[in-house]
Order: C-alpha cells, then sequence, then structure tokens
C-alpha cells in the first residue's frame, strides 16, 4: 500500500532534517514539505479526492493557520486515510492530553526528532502494513 | 421656706452639673451650683457664690476667649434653651492632665423670664457625653480605617443620609447635606446612575438584599471603585427606604487586576518556554547530532553553520522578549518586591 508522506511545519530547517531522516528510514524519499496548516489542508483535499493514505507529520505552533487548527477541520471533516504525528517543541503535557482527543494523532514526538523515534512510528501497529 | 428648701435640694440633687446664674448689670452672678459642677472645678459653693461668673471662669484649657465671653449672648436674645454643642473639658482638674481626663459636655442654657419676659436667671448644665463622643469617633475612625460607610435613602421624604465613612470615601466635608439630586454627581455616567436605580428597584419589588459595583467620581475628581450592598426597609410591607453599607473597593480591585497582569505574564512566559524557547533549543539539538553524523561521515554541509548560527541568535531574541515582556513592560518581578 501506498503512503504519501507530508511534514507540515514553518521551519526550513526542520524540513531539511526531516527529509534527510525521513530518507534514512525508508518511510519516504519524497516527502511533500508545507509551511503552514491551511496550505497542508489545500494539500490534503487533494489526496483525499484520489483516496491516497497519508502519514502527516504535524507541527503545532505554526502562523495562520495552527496545528489545532488543522485538528480541529480534520475532526469536523471525519477524515480517514489519515496517520498524525504531532511533532513539537512543546513540552506542555497539556498540549499532549489535547492531542490524545484527536482519533488521527497515532503519535506525539517532542523535538529534536532522532532516526529512532522515526523508526519507532515505522513500526508502529497503525503503520506497519505500509512497510512491509 | 420650705418650698425654697425643697427646690434647692431638687437642683442640688441633679447628677448633671449644673450651676443658677444671676443676670445683673455687671454680668453673670453664681446664685448656686450643685455638687457635680463644683467638682469640675474642684471648687467649694463658699468661693464661687455671689461672684461674677466670668471673674471665675474659664479654668478649662481647651475654652477659646471669643467663645466664652459671648457664650451666654444667644440665650439672652432668644429668651430659649440654647444647646452650645458638645465641648472639651478637662476633668478632674489637676495640674498635670492627660488625655485620659478629657470629657466631653453638651452645655445648655435655660433661661428663666421674669413677669416681662426678661431673662432674669440662666441655668447652665453640662451633660457628660463623653462615651457617646469617644464611641462615634471609634466607629467613624473604623469606617476611615476600612474605607467603607453606611447610606440610607429614605423613599418617602426623598432624602439620603450618608456616614462619615461614606462621606470620606466621596471627599467631602462632614457638613456636606446630600440629597438625592446632588449624589448624581459622584456617578461616573448615566448609565450608571440608571444601573444603579434598576438594581435598588428589583430588590424593593422582591423584597431582597441587592449588590451592586458602580465606579464614582469624588468630589476632587478621584475616580474609585464602589461596592454598594443594601436591603429595602419596610414597614407594614410598604417600602420606605432602601439602607446599606459602602465600601471602596478601589485598591481591591486594582490588586485584583495586578494579579491577573501576573497571571497573563505567567501564562506567557509558560507559552514562550515551552514553544518559542524551545523551537531554536531543539533545532540546534538536531542540528548537533547531524553535524556530527555528517563530521564523522566526511561531508559537513557548510550552510548548517549557518542554521546552527541563526537558530542561536533565535534563542537569544527569545530569551530577550520574554524579559521585556514580563519584566520591562509588566514589571512583575519588581512589582512582586514592592
Amino acid at each position: 500500500m501506498k503512503l504519501n508522506t507530508a511534514i507540515v511545519d514553518d521551519d526550513k530547517i526542520f524540513h531539511f532534517l526531516m527529509t534527510i531522516m525521513l530518507k534514512e528510514t525508508q518511510i519516504s524519499s519524497t516527502p511533500v514539505c508545507l509551511q503552514e496548516g491551511e496550505q497542508f489542508l489545500q494539500w490534503w483535499h487533494t489526496q483525499k479526492s484520489v483516496s491516497q493514505n497519508s502519514l502527516i507529520f504535524l507541527d503545532l505552533n505554526m502562523p495562520l493557520v495552527d496545528g489545532w487548527q488543522v485538528l480541529d477541520k480534520l475532526k469536523a471533516e471525519n477524515a480517514k486515510n489519515l496517520f498524525v504525528v504531532i511533532i513539537t517543541s512543546s513540552i506542555d503535557p497539556k498540549d499532549r492530553k489535547r492531542a490524545e482527543s484527536y482519533p488521527m494523532v497515532i503519535d506525539f514526538m517532542v523535538k529534536p526528532i532522532q532516526l529512532h523515534d522515526l523508526i519507532r512510528i515505522k513500526q508502529s501497529t497503525s503503520l506497519t502494513p505500509y512497510f512491509h | 421656706m420650705v418650698r425654697a428648701f425643697e427646690y434647692i435640694q431638687f437642683f442640688k440633687s441633679m447628677r448633671c452639673p449644673s450651676v443658677i446664674l444671676k443676670v445683673t448689670e455687671h454680668g453673670f452672678d453664681i446664685v448656686n451650683a450643685n455638687d457635680g459642677y463644683l467638682a469640675l472645678g474642684a471648687l467649694d459653693l463658699k468661693d464661687i457664690q455671689g461672684k461674677n461668673f466670668f471673674s471665675l471662669y474659664p479654668i478649662n484649657p481647651y475654652i477659646s476667649d471669643d467663645d466664652w465671653f459671648t457664650c451666654f449672648e444667644s440665650v439672652l436674645t432668644q429668651k430659649t434653651e440654647v444647646n452650645l454643642g458638645v465641648h472639651k473639658l478637662v476633668y478632674p482638674l489637676n495640674t498635670e492632665t492627660t488625655f485620659l481626663d478629657v470629657r466631653y459636655y453638651e452645655i445648655h442654657h435655660i433661661p428663666i423670664l421674669d413677669d416681662r419676659e426678661e431673662v432674669i436667671y440662666i441655668i447652665r448644665t453640662l451633660s457628660n457625653v463623653t462615651q457617646r463622643v469617644i464611641l462615634e469617633e471609634l466607629y467613624n475612625d473604623s469606617q476611615k480605617s476600612v474605607q467603607y460607610g453606611n447610606w440610607w435613602v429614605n423613599t418617602q421624604h426623598q432624602t439620603i443620609e450618608l456616614s462619615s465613612g461614606v462621606k470620606d470615601i466621596l471627599e467631602v466635608p462632614d457638613s456636606f447635606k446630600p440629597d438625592l439630586q446632588s449624589t448624581k454627581r459622584f456617578y461616573c455616567s448615566e448609565e450608571e446612575v440608571k444601573s444603579f436605580y434598576k438594581a435598588v428597584n428589583r430588590a424593593v419589588i422582591e423584597k431582597k438584599m441587592f449588590k451592586k459595583l458602580l465606579r464614582i467620581v469624588t468630589a476632587k475628581g478621584n475616580k474609585r471603585w464602589l461596592l454598594l450592598i443594601g436591603q429595602p426597609d419596610f414597614v407594614e410591607g410598604i417600602c420606605i427606604g432602601v439602607r446599606g453599607v459602602a465600601k471602596d473597593v478601589s485598591e481591591k480591585l486594582a490588586y485584583m487586576d495586578k494579579v491577573e497582569n501576573q497571571h497573563n505574564s505567567l501564562k506567557y512566559i509558560a507559552f514562550a518556554q515551552s514553544h518559542l524557547v524551545r523551537a531554536p533549543l531543539a533545532r540546534i539539538l538536531a542540528l548537533v547530532v547531524h553535524l556530527k553524523q555528517r563530521f564523522n561521515e566526511g561531508s559537513i554541509e557548510p550552510q548548517l553553520f549557518d542554521a546552527l548560527n541563526h537558530s542561536a541568535q533565535e534563542l537569544d531574541a527569545v530569551i530577550h522578549e520574554i524579559i521585556n515582556k514580563t519584566v520591562g513592560e509588566k514589571r512583575l518581578i519588581v512589582d512582586d518586591k514592592e
């Protein structure tokens, strides 16, 4: 099964490092890099129309449409075929707790992200079928 | 003779210090004085009887000459009992007095008229009202110290009474005579007046206590927050007025505002530390890991050093912003010390 991967973060250096690590872990060789929530939602609607499965690495604190607003819209649309991994610099436990209330969120990771974090994600129950 | 004796005994037995003066061409001669009066000046009757009042008195240190030598004028002209008000005296009159010897007396001059309606005698009485005055002073002081007072609106007569505590809050003199119209100038706006009377009317209709926070302007132009708690007064089901207490809560509200500002600052610090500080820090940590890996492989991308430098500067800028917002603008730390 094919899984399209997107990195949604306003930090270009993060895009750069994350792209390298996604390639190294063989999660994705061509991840899509998006700067903020609205860009992602537009991209997601095109993915949805062709019934593509997606893995999203979503930052919370972004300008314009932030990560929480993205999750609210996805929840309102009852989004399917979508796996969201929260990637944030926040160490506030309230953020982790809040993220758990969204059904499409499969993990919550605090930056800096390391290779073993991504390997753990790749081996998670939700994603195993896509990497065999 | 028997009747004269009895009258003297009645006069002598009066506990209120009193003296009888005969009005003469030369002034006011002392005819008699009861024991209470003699005790005030530590004198015997024989020392004062037949003598001119002003030749003996005053012996009270608190009396001014201007008031003293004209004190009988009002009773002579009005020919009716005159209340001279409360005067401060010293009792017992010792060579060394302390504040404990200060007494307050309400002085009355009662005229005795002859057949031609002329004043021939004056009875001067001094009622000891020390306890009442002290209690009033304590009551007023306590109102002043905790910045509260009492108010009473008589809806029947459309009058209003304010205690000294409320007058202090409104910064008006004790002599200020309020009425429903004149007190309207203390409200900040017409909306405040309407809002207050709406609360009062509802309390009257529902026969309940009401609580109202009002923004007022004092006579000296200072803006204050007043908490009014009142309840309607009913006599046989008819509302005769509304009475209650007023408390100046300006300082309390200012304190709550300060606490809220501090709370917002702390919320900002928590957010900043969790998101803003950690964002460049997490990036630096990630870059260091990546650089280390590339160093081992012998293939470092030079632009990563720029990224590292940029992140470190961003971190520094964020820390400066936190300091400015919490210490510089809101003075969080300085306020705490104050």
